[in-house]
């Protein structure tokens, strides 16, 4: 096999076999690509087929009949479905205050200070972003049944901040680690206090990194089912949960406006919280 | 009583765990004195700054500022401000907002804190750049608002942590005399810590040299250099030929007999006895070569020797020559090209006479 080549004028014709190594190069590259596409595909085509459906007129799913906003009306009359959005926001949104203060001070505590048990601290700290969902899930619940706690939206927020914590301490101590101890000697050199020199140095430099663990926890919170399944009280549904229970009934197009909204909205956030991170 | 010192160590140690970074060491820094802390990476000269900025607590001994003792004292009381290594600029500040910020700590009114601002920046030569986030200048320019945010408190003391060493060869000659100029305009004692012995000989009214976390020598640039106190301060402090012999003499100026050679040389004030090891210090510039039998005085105090051409190699201002004297001696000697031709050198294996003044030549014990 040779291969037909184009010489500019004046050069010396090159005809010539491609090597082994370009060929496999060339295969490899060629493989490479239609893997990335495929996987990509296998990702995003069922959340694509998703949202095209919420648009659907038809109530039954697989049979486009044409374009509708219908299902998206039909959200907003569903009395059920804005309750548990609400109970969502109001979970997503105080576990979010709470567990980015506490999460910032865990982070200034194990990067800044030395004290008795700080390595088992450290460990144990980020043990909820490890432990699997399921069992985070089951001890949360044991935990309130026995100090007889009855479920409510309360317990779903001391659920959501005992997780979150620890997110928002991984974002923002390696924002910490990064930051030049120095900065801070030369506030004390100038005559700031341990105080001042948080308040001015050590807090805006931190920010985006604040920000963005605040962004992360209110997505993971929002977007939370199986422990929110488990320690969820009667009336204080949240989001997911009901969109778990209203597919027990079929999935109707409703089901899906309500999933491509959450999708759009978890993206959003994360994608604010990935661009704050590279600040 | 005699002028107050600015800075006075009285038998500072610090340890870290069982390393002692800085070795019971007392100093005196006079008011208004340019003086460096010299000696290479980890021999406790930016242990012993951050002492006197008080980031570290010494171990044991008293540190004093204008006579105050300042232990305990945390380093926002201090009348002392630091330049550091890396500048450390608040980035999410302006220049102009990084200078005023140990005024603002200081509660200082706002129309005073933006003329000494200003004023600042003006004495470093950035009075345009006020407005510029730290990360817009470059090195030198963030070296000097470095300076001016440290400068603008009228501090006590500047403490200045090798502030040049960023900076690229030509930038940092430039700053060395600027910093020095700075230094008697504002008429501000400067601490300085650097392990460019060139560049502390440059700035310095005083020196300290220091090693392994103990003060060698303490002096100004010319004791320094031409009468080191021991092997390691004139190793250190530029280039210099190290002979190793016997005492043979100690009759006003010290003999060292080597290989059989009897050289002289000053032990300037040290105690030495007949018959101990020493070692003969001498600057490669020091000594100089001629034809043999041809040496221009043969003065009291001038050591003359024969040897051998092994090396010449010529750079420029100066011919360096490696000359063989006795067996396991040989010393290298810088002779300036003051001749239009090259034939007034000498070559390898030309036989020379070696001559230096013996004032110049220090006899050192270990």
């Amino acid at each position: 096999m040779t291969t037909a080549t184009v010489n500019p004028p004046g050069s010396r014709p090159t005809s010539r076999r491609l090597t082994r190594d370009e060929l496999r190069a060339a295969f490899n590259k060629r493989i490479l690509t239609w893997l990335s596409i495929g996987i990509f595909v296998f990702l995003y085509l069922p959340i694509l087929i998703l949202i095209i459906y919420s648009f659907n007129e038809n109530k039954i799913v697989g049979v486009w009949t044409g374009f509708s906003l219908n299902w998206y009306q039909e959200l907003f009359k569903d009395a059920a479905l804005l309750n548990s959005l609400q109970v969502s926001l109001w979970v997503a949104f105080w576990s979010t205050i709470l567990s980015t203060i506490l999460g910032t001070l865990a982070a200034i505590v194990l990067e800044r200070f030395r004290f008795w048990g700080k390595l088992t601290y450290d460990a144990v700290l980020y043990l909820p972003i490890i432990i699997p969902d399921i069992v985070m899930a089951l001890s949360t619940l044991l935990f309130f049944v026995i100090l007889n706690i009855p479920l409510s939206r309360y317990t779903i927020l001391i659920a959501h901040v005992a997780f979150n914590i620890s997110f928002v301490a991984v974002v923002v101590r390696a924002r910490l680690a990064d930051m030049d101890r120095r900065l801070e000697e030369a506030a004390a050199d100038l005559g700031a206090n341990e105080w001042l020199t948080f308040r001015r140095i050590t807090l805006p430099l931190l920010t985006p990194g604040i920000v963005s663990g605040a962004l992360l926890a209110f997505t993971l919170s929002l977007d939370d089912f199986v422990i929110t399944f488990f320690v969820a009280g009667p009336g204080s549904t949240t989001l997911p949960v009901r969109v778990y229970s209203m597919i027990k009934f079929g999935v109707t197009p409703e089901v899906n406006a309500v999933s491509t909204l959450m999708f759009l909205g978890s993206t959003l956030l994360v994608v604010i919280s990935l661009v704050l991170q590279r600040r | 009583m005699a002028q107050q010192l600015a800075v006075d160590l009285q038998n500072v140690t610090k340890q870290f765990g069982s390393v002692k970074a800085v070795d019971d060491i007392s100093l005196g820094i006079q008011d208004g004195e340019f003086f460096s802390l010299l000696g290479p990476s980890g021999c406790g000269k930016t242990t012993t700054l951050r002492m006197i900025a008080g980031f570290e607590q010494p171990s044991e001994g008293e540190i004093y500022i204008h006579g105050q003792p300042v232990a305990g004292i945390p380093p926002y009381k201090r009348p002392v401000n630091t330049v550091f290594q890396s500048y450390a600029l608040f980035p999410h500040m302006t220049v102009a907002q990084n200078v005023a910020f140990g005024l603002e700590m200081k509660k200082v009114a706002k129309a005073e804190i933006t003329k000494r601002v200003t004023e600042a920046l003006e004495l470093v030569q950035l009075p345009q750049m006020s407005n510029r986030r730290p990360r817009q200048l470059s090195g030198g320019q963030q070296q000097r608002v470095a300076l001016a945010r440290a400068l603008v408190n009228k501090p006590e003391v500047l403490l200045l942590d090798e502030p040049l060493g960023a900076l690229d060869l030509k930038l940092r000659k430039a700053m060395q005399l600027e910093l020095k100029q700075i230094q008697s305009e504002v008429g501000i004692t400067f601490i300085y810590v650097t392990h460019d012995q060139e560049e502390a000989l440059t700035m310095s009214d005083r020196i300290a040299v220091m090693s392994n976390g103990l003060v060698q020598q303490v002096g100004a640039p010319r004791d320094i250099y031409e009468h080191p106190a021991n092997r390691f301060v004139a190793d250190f402090i530029g280039e210099t030929n190290f002979i190793n012999g016997t005492v043979a003499g100690v009759n006003g100026l010290t003999t060292l007999a080597v290989g059989g050679v009897k050289m002289l040389g000053t032990a300037d004030g040290r105690s030495l006895r007949e018959g101990q090891k020493a070692t003969l210090a001498i600057r490669p510039e020091k000594v100089s070569l001629a034809a043999p039998g041809q040496t221009k005085t043969n003065g009291k105090n001038k050591v003359t020797l024969t040897g051998e051409v092994q090396e010449a190699i010529y750079i420029g201002t100066d011919t360096r020559y490696r000359i063989h004297l006795v067996d396991n001696a040989s010393i290298f000697v810088r002779v300036q090209n003051l001749g239009a031709r090259y034939d007034t050198t000498f070559k390898v294996g030309d036989k020379v006479a070696v001559q230096w003044d013996a004032e110049n030549a220090q006899i050192l014990t270990e």
